[in-house]
């Protein structure tokens, strides 16, 4: 695991709330799947991925994440993101990260809102 | 230095043919002090802060590709990155010891990829691309192979 990647997860009614800071790369493969784990245990019916402001993101990350989206989305449950930079916006759009997740300005919006 | 108009005018006139060069070991995790420095360069020319973090993104892939690809993380090579500021745009250079990008993808494999579940390639170069106003992916030279890009001032970064 990316000594520089940390996810961590808690619990918010029928959400799974993961807040990932620092790198996220190629190297923050166990990092997710250990998130992967997470969510399966807990049951939840959506997923708000929280990024930190300073989180720095590459195309190896960028990876793992879609990878991550889409199993979470073959199992039909709701996405949502928050804490994106106005250029990891953009970055969300071209990518195609947009397709499975629905980007929210803040966590309180995410969080009230993915399920409606 | 000289104080910058609004739209940075004045410091770019100062500042043009201005250049810099970094050398940076194929040690993952160095592209990211190409990227701050190339970042740093592009606020002292009075970039906009959208056309700075576009010009932080390419680089960062481009000697990402050049370390990991080109130079195969061999210790000792070398990953030489010039920007150059010229007629409103800063040029870049991203040179390995490398043979070159043997095969460009039009697209990152993410259709294909979504459905394997596994990861899609190609993001890197996807990137590049939608994020500069030019690039040439394998200008040959004698002593390595060069990525080559630019960045206007005023630049497209649209979604097109």
């Amino acid at each position: 695991m990316s000594e520089n990647t940390k996810i961590r997860m808690t619990t918010q009614g029928p959400l799974a709330l993961i807040h990932i800071e620092g790198d996220v790369t190629a190297a923050s493969e166990a990092a997710f799947a250990q998130a992967h784990r997470d969510f399966e245990a807990c049951g939840s019916r959506g997923i708000v991925l929280e990024f930190d402001e300073k989180a720095y993101i590459n195309s190896g990350g960028i990876a793992l994440l879609l990878q991550f989206l889409a199993e979470v989305h073959r199992r039909r449950l709701q996405i949502g993101i928050t804490g994106l930079t106005e250029h990891f916006m953009k970055i969300s759009r071209l990518v195609g990260i947009t397709r499975f997740a629905k980007v929210y300005p803040s966590l309180e919006e995410a969080m009230g809102n993915l399920l409606n | 230095m000289v104080e910058s108009n609004k739209d940075g005018s004045d410091m770019a006139v100062t500042q043009e043919g201005r250049s810099i060069e970094l050398v940076l070991p194929s040690e993952v995790g160095y592209e990211r002090v190409a990227m701050e420095g190339a970042g740093a360069f592009a606020r002292m020319l009075g970039f906009p802060s959208e056309r700075i973090e576009d010009l932080k993104t390419a680089v960062a892939e481009a000697c990402l590709n050049a370390l990991q690809h080109g130079n195969r993380n061999r210790p000792g090579a070398k990953v030489r990155v010039t920007l150059t500021f010229k007629e409103k745009a800063i040029s870049v250079r991203v040179m390995d010891e490398g043979e070159g990008i043997v095969e460009i993808p039009d697209l990152p494999e993410t259709e294909e990829a979504m459905i394997r579940l596994q990861p899609p390639r190609g993001l890197g170069m996807f990137l590049i691309r939608r994020l500069t106003d030019a690039v040439d992916f394998n200008e040959p030279t004698e002593k390595g192979h060069v990525v080559k890009m630019v960045i206007r001032r005023e630049g497209c970064t649209s979604l097109n």
